[in-house]
Protein backbone atom coordinates (compact mmCIF):
# COMPACT_ATOMS: atom_id res chain seq x y z
CA UNK A 1 0.00 0.00 0.00
CA UNK A 2 2.75 2.62 0.73
CA UNK A 3 5.06 1.26 -1.80
CA UNK A 4 2.13 1.74 -4.39
CA UNK A 5 1.21 5.48 -2.96
CA UNK A 6 4.81 6.23 -3.33
CA UNK A 7 4.83 5.16 -6.58
CA UNK A 8 2.42 7.40 -7.70
CA UNK A 9 3.55 10.10 -5.61
CA UNK A 10 6.90 9.05 -8.34
CA UNK A 11 4.98 8.99 -11.16
CA UNK A 12 3.05 12.20 -10.65
CA UNK A 13 6.49 14.55 -9.74
CA UNK A 14 7.89 12.56 -13.23
CA UNK A 15 4.41 13.99 -14.95
CA UNK A 16 5.35 16.83 -14.00
CA UNK A 17 8.58 17.36 -14.76
CA UNK A 18 7.85 16.19 -18.10
CA UNK A 19 4.98 19.04 -18.18
CA UNK A 20 7.48 21.64 -17.36
CA UNK A 21 9.89 20.30 -20.04
CA UNK A 22 7.57 20.25 -22.77
CA UNK A 23 5.69 23.83 -21.76
CA UNK A 24 9.86 24.96 -22.01
CA UNK A 25 10.72 22.94 -25.45
CA UNK A 26 7.53 24.33 -27.17
CA UNK A 27 8.10 28.34 -25.80
CA UNK A 28 11.39 27.84 -27.14
CA UNK A 29 10.32 25.95 -30.52
CA UNK A 30 10.26 29.25 -32.60
CA UNK A 31 13.66 30.91 -31.45
CA UNK A 32 16.09 27.44 -31.58
CA UNK A 33 17.03 26.14 -34.92
CA UNK A 34 14.63 23.34 -35.56
CA UNK A 35 14.94 20.67 -38.21
CA UNK A 36 11.87 19.38 -39.76
CA UNK A 37 9.58 22.24 -38.72
CA UNK A 38 7.36 20.52 -41.03
CA UNK A 39 6.18 18.11 -37.48
CA UNK A 40 4.18 21.07 -36.43
CA UNK A 41 2.41 21.70 -39.57
CA UNK A 42 1.36 17.81 -40.31
CA UNK A 43 -0.05 18.56 -36.75
CA UNK A 44 -2.18 20.83 -37.54
CA UNK A 45 -3.29 20.02 -40.45
CA UNK A 46 -4.05 16.32 -39.22
CA UNK A 47 -5.83 17.79 -35.91
CA UNK A 48 -6.99 21.37 -37.00
CA UNK A 49 -8.36 21.23 -40.38
CA UNK A 50 -8.98 17.18 -40.73
CA UNK A 51 -11.56 17.60 -37.88
CA UNK A 52 -13.50 20.20 -39.12
CA UNK A 53 -16.08 18.83 -40.64
CA UNK A 54 -17.11 16.38 -37.82
CA UNK A 55 -16.87 19.46 -35.41
CA UNK A 56 -19.20 21.14 -37.62
CA UNK A 57 -21.64 18.32 -37.85
CA UNK A 58 -21.73 18.39 -34.15
CA UNK A 59 -22.09 22.03 -33.79
CA UNK A 60 -24.19 22.44 -36.28
CA UNK A 61 -26.50 19.97 -35.18
CA UNK A 62 -26.46 21.03 -31.67
CA UNK A 63 -26.88 24.59 -32.51
CA UNK A 64 -30.23 23.80 -34.42
CA UNK A 65 -31.40 21.41 -31.16
CA UNK A 66 -31.30 24.33 -29.11
CA UNK A 67 -32.65 26.90 -31.08
CA UNK A 68 -35.90 24.64 -32.20
CA UNK A 69 -36.41 23.53 -28.89
CA UNK A 70 -36.09 26.81 -27.45
CA UNK A 71 -38.05 28.68 -29.80
CA UNK A 72 -41.13 26.01 -29.36
CA UNK A 73 -40.70 25.55 -25.33
CA UNK A 74 -39.02 29.33 -24.04
CA UNK A 75 -42.13 31.34 -25.51
CA UNK A 76 -44.53 29.22 -23.64
CA UNK A 77 -43.09 30.54 -20.07
CA UNK A 78 -42.97 34.00 -21.95
CA UNK A 79 -38.76 33.22 -21.99
CA UNK A 80 -38.35 33.60 -25.33
CA UNK A 81 -35.29 35.87 -25.63
CA UNK A 82 -32.99 33.18 -22.95
CA UNK A 83 -32.66 31.10 -25.89
CA UNK A 84 -30.09 33.58 -26.86
CA UNK A 85 -28.82 32.91 -23.28
CA UNK A 86 -28.73 29.40 -23.34
CA UNK A 87 -27.19 29.37 -26.72
CA UNK A 88 -24.04 31.14 -25.80
CA UNK A 89 -23.71 29.35 -22.36
CA UNK A 90 -23.92 25.84 -24.36
CA UNK A 91 -22.37 26.10 -27.65
CA UNK A 92 -19.66 29.12 -26.64
CA UNK A 93 -19.02 28.54 -22.74
CA UNK A 94 -19.67 25.26 -21.80
CA UNK A 95 -20.24 22.17 -24.52
CA UNK A 96 -18.11 23.93 -27.33
CA UNK A 97 -14.87 23.67 -25.64
CA UNK A 98 -15.51 20.15 -24.24
CA UNK A 99 -16.76 18.53 -27.19
CA UNK A 100 -14.05 19.90 -28.91
CA UNK A 101 -11.39 18.41 -26.27
CA UNK A 102 -13.08 15.17 -26.87
CA UNK A 103 -13.04 14.93 -30.32
CA UNK A 104 -9.34 16.01 -30.62
CA UNK A 105 -8.80 13.13 -27.58
CA UNK A 106 -10.90 10.47 -30.48
CA UNK A 107 -9.11 11.49 -33.11
CA UNK A 108 -5.44 13.10 -32.25
CA UNK A 109 -4.39 12.32 -28.60
CA UNK A 110 -4.83 8.21 -29.89
CA UNK A 111 -2.97 8.57 -32.85
CA UNK A 112 0.00 10.85 -31.46
CA UNK A 113 0.13 8.00 -28.24
CA UNK A 114 0.23 5.05 -30.82
CA UNK A 115 2.75 6.76 -32.89
CA UNK A 116 5.19 7.94 -30.28
CA UNK A 117 4.68 4.01 -28.26
CA UNK A 118 5.68 2.23 -31.20
CA UNK A 119 8.53 4.40 -31.94
CA UNK A 120 9.81 3.36 -28.66
CA UNK A 121 9.41 0.11 -29.00
CA UNK A 122 11.04 0.00 -32.35
CA UNK A 123 14.14 2.21 -31.17
CA UNK A 124 13.40 5.21 -33.40
CA UNK A 125 13.84 7.51 -29.88
CA UNK A 126 16.85 5.82 -29.59
CA UNK A 127 18.05 6.66 -32.99
CA UNK A 128 17.24 10.56 -32.52
CA UNK A 129 19.32 10.71 -29.70
CA UNK A 130 21.88 8.65 -31.19
CA UNK A 131 21.67 11.44 -33.63
CA UNK A 132 21.52 14.64 -31.75
CA UNK A 133 18.01 15.06 -31.53
CA UNK A 134 16.32 15.81 -28.33
CA UNK A 135 12.91 14.25 -28.65
CA UNK A 136 11.41 16.69 -26.59
CA UNK A 137 11.64 19.44 -28.80
CA UNK A 138 11.64 17.44 -31.78
CA UNK A 139 8.49 15.08 -31.15
CA UNK A 140 6.98 16.52 -27.94
CA UNK A 141 7.24 20.59 -28.31
CA UNK A 142 5.28 20.53 -32.32
CA UNK A 143 2.75 18.18 -31.07
CA UNK A 144 2.56 19.78 -27.80
CA UNK A 145 1.54 23.39 -30.01
CA UNK A 146 0.04 21.62 -32.91
CA UNK A 147 -2.66 20.18 -30.71
CA UNK A 148 -3.24 23.24 -28.21
CA UNK A 149 -3.41 25.75 -31.51
CA UNK A 150 -5.85 23.30 -32.84
CA UNK A 151 -8.16 23.18 -29.81
CA UNK A 152 -8.27 26.74 -29.85
CA UNK A 153 -8.95 26.96 -33.68
CA UNK A 154 -11.63 24.01 -33.32
CA UNK A 155 -13.33 25.91 -30.40
CA UNK A 156 -13.42 29.05 -32.70
CA UNK A 157 -15.01 27.04 -35.79
CA UNK A 158 -17.56 25.34 -33.53
CA UNK A 159 -18.98 28.78 -32.46
CA UNK A 160 -19.12 29.97 -35.52
CA UNK A 161 -21.06 26.51 -36.90
CA UNK A 162 -22.59 26.57 -33.82
CA UNK A 163 -23.98 30.12 -33.49
CA UNK A 164 -24.23 31.13 -37.38
CA UNK A 165 -24.56 27.50 -39.04
CA UNK A 166 -27.11 26.35 -36.72
CA UNK A 167 -29.44 30.08 -37.04
CA UNK A 168 -28.97 29.20 -41.47
CA UNK A 169 -30.42 25.35 -40.56
CA UNK A 170 -33.07 25.99 -38.44
CA UNK A 171 -34.48 29.03 -41.24
CA UNK A 172 -35.86 25.93 -43.24
CA UNK A 173 -38.09 24.73 -40.38
CA UNK A 174 -38.62 27.35 -37.84
CA UNK A 175 -37.64 31.13 -39.27
CA UNK A 176 -36.37 33.87 -37.09
CA UNK A 177 -35.36 37.86 -38.53
CA UNK A 178 -31.44 37.81 -39.51
CA UNK A 179 -31.04 41.09 -37.40
CA UNK A 180 -33.19 40.14 -34.18
CA UNK A 181 -31.14 37.08 -34.01
CA UNK A 182 -28.05 38.91 -34.45
CA UNK A 183 -28.47 40.95 -32.45
CA UNK A 184 -29.39 39.69 -29.35
CA UNK A 185 -26.71 36.89 -29.58
CA UNK A 186 -24.35 40.04 -29.31
CA UNK A 187 -26.35 41.71 -27.09
CA UNK A 188 -26.18 38.66 -24.24
CA UNK A 189 -22.51 37.50 -25.41
CA UNK A 190 -19.99 39.04 -22.78
CA UNK A 191 -16.65 39.36 -23.03
CA UNK A 192 -16.35 36.86 -19.79
CA UNK A 193 -17.99 34.51 -22.00
CA UNK A 194 -15.20 34.36 -24.98
CA UNK A 195 -12.34 34.95 -22.09
CA UNK A 196 -13.75 31.70 -20.27
CA UNK A 197 -14.25 29.50 -23.74
CA UNK A 198 -10.49 30.48 -24.78
CA UNK A 199 -8.87 29.32 -21.60
CA UNK A 200 -10.62 26.44 -21.31
CA UNK A 201 -9.95 25.72 -24.77
CA UNK A 202 -6.01 26.27 -24.00
CA UNK A 203 -5.63 24.33 -20.96
CA UNK A 204 -7.53 21.24 -22.76
CA UNK A 205 -5.18 21.37 -25.41
CA UNK A 206 -2.26 21.49 -22.92
CA UNK A 207 -3.69 18.34 -21.01
CA UNK A 208 -4.80 16.55 -24.28
CA UNK A 209 -0.59 17.03 -25.53
CA UNK A 210 0.49 16.31 -22.21
CA UNK A 211 -0.93 13.06 -21.76
CA UNK A 212 -1.07 11.81 -25.40
CA UNK A 213 2.49 12.54 -25.40
CA UNK A 214 3.52 11.54 -22.06
CA UNK A 215 1.74 8.29 -22.06
CA UNK A 216 2.93 7.11 -25.81
CA UNK A 217 6.40 7.78 -24.45
CA UNK A 218 6.02 5.69 -21.37
CA UNK A 219 6.04 2.55 -23.29
CA UNK A 220 8.50 0.75 -22.88
CA UNK A 221 9.91 -2.44 -24.67
CA UNK A 222 6.40 -4.10 -25.99
CA UNK A 223 4.39 -3.47 -28.49
CA UNK A 224 1.67 -5.09 -25.94
CA UNK A 225 2.06 -1.44 -24.16
CA UNK A 226 1.23 0.74 -26.63
CA UNK A 227 -2.71 -0.02 -26.45
CA UNK A 228 -2.59 0.36 -22.92
CA UNK A 229 -1.10 3.49 -22.47
CA UNK A 230 -3.71 4.82 -25.41
CA UNK A 231 -6.00 3.85 -23.10
CA UNK A 232 -4.64 5.70 -20.33
CA UNK A 233 -3.88 8.91 -22.60
CA UNK A 234 -7.98 8.91 -23.70
CA UNK A 235 -8.93 8.19 -19.71
CA UNK A 236 -6.52 10.78 -18.37
CA UNK A 237 -7.11 13.13 -21.00
CA UNK A 238 -11.31 13.14 -20.71
CA UNK A 239 -11.09 12.89 -17.07
CA UNK A 240 -8.70 15.95 -16.57
CA UNK A 241 -10.35 18.14 -19.21
CA UNK A 242 -13.59 17.24 -17.37
CA UNK A 243 -12.45 18.35 -14.10
CA UNK A 244 -10.58 21.19 -15.84
CA UNK A 245 -13.83 21.82 -16.81
CA UNK A 246 -15.59 22.30 -13.75
CA UNK A 247 -12.89 24.17 -12.01
CA UNK A 248 -12.93 26.83 -14.60
CA UNK A 249 -16.90 27.40 -14.50
CA UNK A 250 -16.70 27.68 -10.78
CA UNK A 251 -14.33 30.03 -11.13
CA UNK A 252 -16.56 31.56 -13.75
CA UNK A 253 -19.58 32.22 -10.97
CA UNK A 254 -17.27 32.92 -7.94
CA UNK B 1 40.67 16.98 -32.62
CA UNK B 2 40.78 15.95 -28.87
CA UNK B 3 40.23 12.29 -28.35
CA UNK B 4 36.98 10.15 -27.52
CA UNK B 5 37.75 9.31 -24.15
CA UNK B 6 34.71 7.14 -22.60
CA UNK B 7 34.32 4.93 -19.14
CA UNK B 8 32.20 3.76 -17.32
CA UNK B 9 32.30 3.58 -13.33
CA UNK B 10 30.11 0.76 -11.31
CA UNK B 11 27.22 1.68 -14.23
CA UNK B 12 23.99 -0.33 -12.72
CA UNK B 13 21.06 -0.70 -14.84
CA UNK B 14 17.75 -1.72 -13.22
CA UNK B 15 14.37 -3.34 -15.41
CA UNK B 16 12.17 -3.58 -12.57
CA UNK B 17 14.21 -5.08 -9.17
CA UNK B 18 16.66 -7.52 -11.71
CA UNK B 19 19.87 -5.49 -12.90
CA UNK B 20 20.37 -5.64 -16.54
CA UNK B 21 23.85 -4.18 -16.18
CA UNK B 22 25.40 -5.01 -12.54
CA UNK B 23 28.07 -2.74 -11.24
CA UNK B 24 30.48 -2.28 -14.57
CA UNK B 25 33.33 -0.33 -14.77
CA UNK B 26 35.33 0.24 -18.21
CA UNK B 27 37.64 1.80 -19.90
CA UNK B 28 37.90 2.33 -23.25
CA UNK B 29 40.53 2.43 -25.96
CA UNK B 30 40.84 5.25 -28.04
CA UNK B 31 41.22 4.17 -31.45
CA UNK B 32 40.57 0.67 -30.75
CA UNK B 33 38.02 -2.04 -31.22
CA UNK B 34 36.46 -3.18 -28.33
CA UNK B 35 34.41 -6.40 -28.86
CA UNK B 36 31.35 -7.15 -26.41
CA UNK B 37 30.43 -10.55 -26.35
CA UNK B 38 27.33 -12.88 -24.18
CA UNK B 39 24.95 -14.91 -24.68
CA UNK B 40 21.60 -13.44 -25.67
CA UNK B 41 20.37 -11.35 -22.55
CA UNK B 42 23.15 -10.93 -21.11
CA UNK B 43 23.30 -7.62 -21.58
CA UNK B 44 25.16 -6.66 -24.61
CA UNK B 45 22.86 -4.26 -26.15
CA UNK B 46 22.41 -2.35 -23.05
CA UNK B 47 25.60 -1.77 -22.08
CA UNK B 48 26.39 -0.28 -25.51
CA UNK B 49 23.50 1.76 -25.31
CA UNK B 50 24.76 3.30 -21.43
CA UNK B 51 28.22 3.66 -23.08
CA UNK B 52 26.61 5.81 -25.73
CA UNK B 53 24.79 7.82 -23.47
CA UNK B 54 21.37 6.56 -24.55
CA UNK B 55 20.09 5.27 -21.57
CA UNK B 56 20.82 6.91 -17.99
CA UNK B 57 21.79 4.04 -15.25
CA UNK B 58 20.12 3.64 -12.07
CA UNK B 59 24.04 3.92 -10.33
CA UNK B 60 27.15 4.81 -11.23
CA UNK B 61 28.79 7.48 -14.10
CA UNK B 62 29.40 7.11 -17.77
CA UNK B 63 32.38 9.33 -18.52
CA UNK B 64 32.96 11.13 -21.76
CA UNK B 65 36.54 13.30 -22.02
CA UNK B 66 36.25 12.93 -17.80
CA UNK B 67 32.40 14.68 -17.87
CA UNK B 68 29.31 13.02 -17.36
CA UNK B 69 28.09 11.95 -20.04
CA UNK B 70 24.49 12.87 -18.81
CA UNK B 71 25.38 16.28 -18.26
CA UNK B 72 27.28 17.75 -20.77
CA UNK B 73 25.87 21.20 -22.43
CA UNK B 74 23.61 21.63 -25.34
CA UNK B 75 26.79 22.22 -27.51
CA UNK B 76 28.96 19.41 -26.12
CA UNK B 77 26.07 16.89 -26.36
CA UNK B 78 25.66 17.82 -30.03
CA UNK B 79 29.44 17.74 -30.72
CA UNK B 80 29.61 14.48 -29.22
CA UNK B 81 26.45 13.04 -31.36
CA UNK B 82 28.39 14.40 -34.47
CA UNK B 83 31.24 12.28 -34.05
CA UNK B 84 29.27 9.03 -32.65
CA UNK B 85 26.97 6.93 -34.77
CA UNK B 86 25.18 3.80 -33.06
CA UNK B 87 24.00 0.99 -35.52
CA UNK B 88 20.92 -0.64 -33.86
CA UNK B 89 20.47 -3.99 -33.99
CA UNK B 90 16.87 -3.63 -35.25
CA UNK B 91 18.07 -0.95 -37.64
CA UNK B 92 16.00 2.00 -35.86
CA UNK B 93 15.09 3.09 -38.79
CA UNK B 94 12.48 6.18 -38.66
CA UNK B 95 9.58 4.57 -40.45
CA UNK B 96 7.80 8.14 -41.70
CA UNK B 97 10.99 8.69 -43.60
CA UNK B 98 12.16 7.86 -46.85
CA UNK B 99 15.32 5.26 -47.49
CA UNK B 100 16.95 8.55 -48.58
CA UNK B 101 15.47 10.74 -46.12
CA UNK B 102 16.95 8.54 -42.84
CA UNK B 103 20.28 8.36 -44.05
CA UNK B 104 20.32 12.22 -44.76
CA UNK B 105 18.69 13.44 -41.65
CA UNK B 106 22.04 13.58 -39.33
CA UNK B 107 22.88 16.05 -42.39
CA UNK B 108 20.46 17.81 -41.00
CA UNK B 109 21.50 17.97 -37.85
CA UNK B 110 25.17 18.51 -38.12
CA UNK B 111 25.49 20.21 -41.28
CA UNK B 112 22.52 22.84 -41.75
CA UNK B 113 24.76 24.77 -44.18
CA UNK B 114 25.18 21.86 -46.82
CA UNK B 115 23.36 22.32 -49.96
CA UNK B 116 20.69 20.27 -50.61
CA UNK B 117 22.33 18.56 -53.49
CA UNK B 118 25.50 17.82 -51.79
CA UNK B 119 23.72 15.95 -49.06
CA UNK B 120 21.76 14.21 -51.54
CA UNK B 121 25.20 13.33 -53.60
CA UNK B 122 26.65 12.07 -49.71
CA UNK B 123 23.53 10.05 -49.60
CA UNK B 124 23.34 8.01 -52.66
CA UNK B 125 27.72 7.62 -52.21
CA UNK B 126 27.00 5.70 -48.90
CA UNK B 127 24.03 3.96 -49.95
CA UNK B 128 26.32 2.55 -52.60
CA UNK B 129 28.66 1.52 -50.46
CA UNK B 130 26.79 -0.49 -48.10
CA UNK B 131 25.84 -2.25 -50.92
CA UNK B 132 21.99 -0.94 -51.04
CA UNK B 133 20.69 -1.01 -54.63
CA UNK B 134 17.32 -0.61 -54.15
CA UNK B 135 14.63 2.69 -54.59
CA UNK B 136 15.66 5.53 -52.22
CA UNK B 137 12.31 6.44 -52.17
CA UNK B 138 10.63 3.48 -50.27
CA UNK B 139 9.62 3.44 -46.60
CA UNK B 140 11.59 1.04 -44.22
CA UNK B 141 8.56 -1.04 -44.03
CA UNK B 142 8.76 -1.88 -47.63
CA UNK B 143 12.68 -3.25 -47.21
CA UNK B 144 14.09 -6.44 -45.87
CA UNK B 145 15.87 -6.80 -42.64
CA UNK B 146 19.18 -6.74 -44.63
CA UNK B 147 18.38 -4.21 -46.42
CA UNK B 148 17.51 -1.89 -43.53
CA UNK B 149 20.47 -3.25 -41.90
CA UNK B 150 22.70 -1.41 -44.69
CA UNK B 151 20.44 1.74 -44.19
CA UNK B 152 21.01 2.41 -40.92
CA UNK B 153 24.95 1.55 -41.73
CA UNK B 154 24.64 4.51 -44.27
CA UNK B 155 22.78 6.28 -41.46
CA UNK B 156 25.39 5.87 -38.72
CA UNK B 157 28.68 6.35 -41.54
CA UNK B 158 27.27 9.61 -43.33
CA UNK B 159 29.30 11.65 -40.61
CA UNK B 160 32.31 10.42 -41.13
CA UNK B 161 32.28 10.08 -37.07
CA UNK B 162 35.18 9.09 -34.89
CA UNK B 163 33.39 6.73 -32.55
CA UNK B 164 31.20 4.01 -33.68
CA UNK B 165 28.66 1.71 -31.63
CA UNK B 166 27.64 -1.51 -33.53
CA UNK B 167 24.76 -3.35 -32.05
CA UNK B 168 25.17 -6.92 -33.44
CA UNK B 169 25.14 -5.35 -37.15
CA UNK B 170 25.72 -8.80 -39.66
CA UNK B 171 22.19 -10.27 -37.50
CA UNK B 172 19.78 -10.68 -39.95
CA UNK B 173 21.22 -10.29 -43.08
CA UNK B 174 22.63 -12.67 -46.35
CA UNK B 175 25.76 -12.92 -47.36
CA UNK B 176 26.48 -10.31 -49.46
CA UNK B 177 25.45 -7.41 -47.52
CA UNK B 178 27.34 -8.75 -44.27
CA UNK B 179 30.61 -8.68 -46.78
CA UNK B 180 29.71 -5.07 -47.50
CA UNK B 181 29.54 -4.67 -43.87
CA UNK B 182 32.86 -6.63 -42.90
CA UNK B 183 34.67 -4.60 -45.03
CA UNK B 184 33.67 -1.79 -43.89
CA UNK B 185 33.75 -2.13 -40.48
CA UNK B 186 37.70 -3.55 -41.52
CA UNK B 187 38.20 -0.42 -43.07
CA UNK B 188 36.80 1.65 -39.80
CA UNK B 189 39.62 -0.30 -38.06
CA UNK B 190 42.08 0.57 -40.38
CA UNK B 191 41.61 4.63 -40.18
CA UNK B 192 41.93 4.44 -36.44
CA UNK B 193 38.25 4.75 -35.02
CA UNK B 194 36.91 3.89 -31.89
CA UNK B 195 35.05 0.94 -32.64
CA UNK B 196 32.51 -1.12 -30.01
CA UNK B 197 30.78 -4.02 -30.66
CA UNK B 198 28.68 -6.34 -29.76
CA UNK B 199 29.17 -9.25 -32.19
CA UNK B 200 28.80 -12.81 -33.03
CA UNK B 201 30.68 -13.87 -36.10
CA UNK B 202 33.52 -15.38 -34.75
CA UNK B 203 35.38 -14.75 -38.01
CA UNK B 204 35.36 -10.96 -37.96
CA UNK B 205 35.85 -10.75 -34.03
CA UNK B 206 38.99 -12.98 -34.44
CA UNK B 207 40.02 -10.22 -37.67
CA UNK B 208 39.14 -6.99 -36.08
CA UNK B 209 39.12 -7.25 -31.76
CA UNK B 210 41.48 -5.57 -29.86
CA UNK B 211 40.08 -6.01 -26.14
CA UNK B 212 37.09 -8.11 -25.49
CA UNK B 213 34.29 -7.84 -23.11
CA UNK B 214 32.43 -10.63 -21.86
CA UNK B 215 29.51 -9.82 -20.36
CA UNK B 216 27.62 -12.34 -18.06
CA UNK B 217 24.11 -12.08 -16.53
CA UNK B 218 24.63 -8.01 -16.41
CA UNK B 219 28.31 -8.53 -14.85
CA UNK B 220 31.80 -8.08 -17.05
CA UNK B 221 33.30 -11.02 -16.73
CA UNK B 222 36.81 -10.21 -17.91
CA UNK B 223 38.27 -7.30 -19.87
CA UNK B 224 41.39 -6.88 -21.78
CA UNK B 225 43.15 -7.37 -24.84
CA UNK B 226 42.52 -10.25 -27.64
CA UNK B 227 44.93 -12.72 -26.63
CA UNK B 228 44.96 -12.00 -22.93
CA UNK B 229 41.12 -13.30 -22.61
CA UNK B 230 41.72 -16.01 -24.54
CA UNK B 231 44.62 -17.22 -22.67
CA UNK B 232 42.10 -17.02 -19.21
CA UNK B 233 41.82 -19.95 -17.49
CA UNK B 234 38.49 -19.39 -16.21
CA UNK B 235 35.25 -22.19 -17.11
CA UNK B 236 32.86 -19.75 -17.54
CA UNK B 237 34.98 -17.84 -19.91
CA UNK B 238 35.88 -20.43 -21.52
CA UNK B 239 32.43 -21.86 -22.02
CA UNK B 240 31.19 -18.34 -23.56
CA UNK B 241 34.64 -18.22 -25.73
CA UNK B 242 33.82 -21.92 -26.86
CA UNK B 243 30.14 -20.93 -27.33
CA UNK B 244 30.56 -18.06 -29.66
CA UNK B 245 34.39 -18.32 -31.13
CA UNK B 246 34.44 -21.83 -32.15
CA UNK B 247 31.12 -21.97 -33.26
CA UNK B 248 32.92 -21.93 -37.46
CA UNK B 249 34.64 -24.75 -35.76
CA UNK B 250 31.77 -27.01 -34.02
CA UNK B 251 29.72 -25.90 -37.32
CA UNK B 252 32.63 -27.37 -39.85
CA UNK B 253 32.23 -31.10 -37.91
CA UNK B 254 28.44 -31.05 -37.81
CA UNK B 255 29.12 -30.82 -41.58
CA UNK B 256 31.83 -33.48 -41.48
CA UNK B 257 29.82 -35.74 -39.82
CA UNK B 258 26.97 -36.00 -42.01
CA UNK B 259 29.32 -36.46 -44.79
CA UNK B 260 30.95 -39.55 -45.72
CA UNK B 261 34.99 -39.88 -46.68
CA UNK B 262 34.22 -38.92 -50.31
CA UNK B 263 31.96 -35.81 -49.54
CA UNK B 264 28.77 -37.19 -50.19
CA UNK B 265 25.91 -37.51 -48.04
CA UNK B 266 26.14 -40.57 -45.48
Amino acid sequence: MGTAVLDSFDELLYSAGFFYRSVVASLQYFRRRQVGRGVITMQLLFTGVEAVTVIALISISLGAVIIIQGVNILPQFGQGVLIYKILITVITRELGPILCAFVVIARSATAIATELGHMVVSHQIEAYISTGVNPIRYLVAPRFIGVTISVVLLNLYFNVFGLVGSYILTQLFQPIPFSEYFHNLLLYLRTTDIISSLLKSVIFGLIISHTATYNGLRVQQSSTEVPQMVIRAVVQGFTLCIVADALITMVYYI
Amino acid sequence: MEQIQLSMQNVSVFYGPRPVIDDVSLDIKPGSTTVVLGSSGSGKSMLLKTLAGLVPPNRGTVMLNGKNIFALSEKEELEFRRRSSFVFQDAALWANRTVAQNVRFPLEVHYPVMSHQQKQQKVERYLEKVGYQDSIDYRPSQLSSGEEKMVSFARALITDPDLLFLDTPLVGIDSTAAGYIEEIIKKLRSDGKTIIAGLTDPELISLIADELVIVHKGAVLIHGPFSEVRRSENPLIQKILSLILDQAAAYDEDILSILDDNGGLL
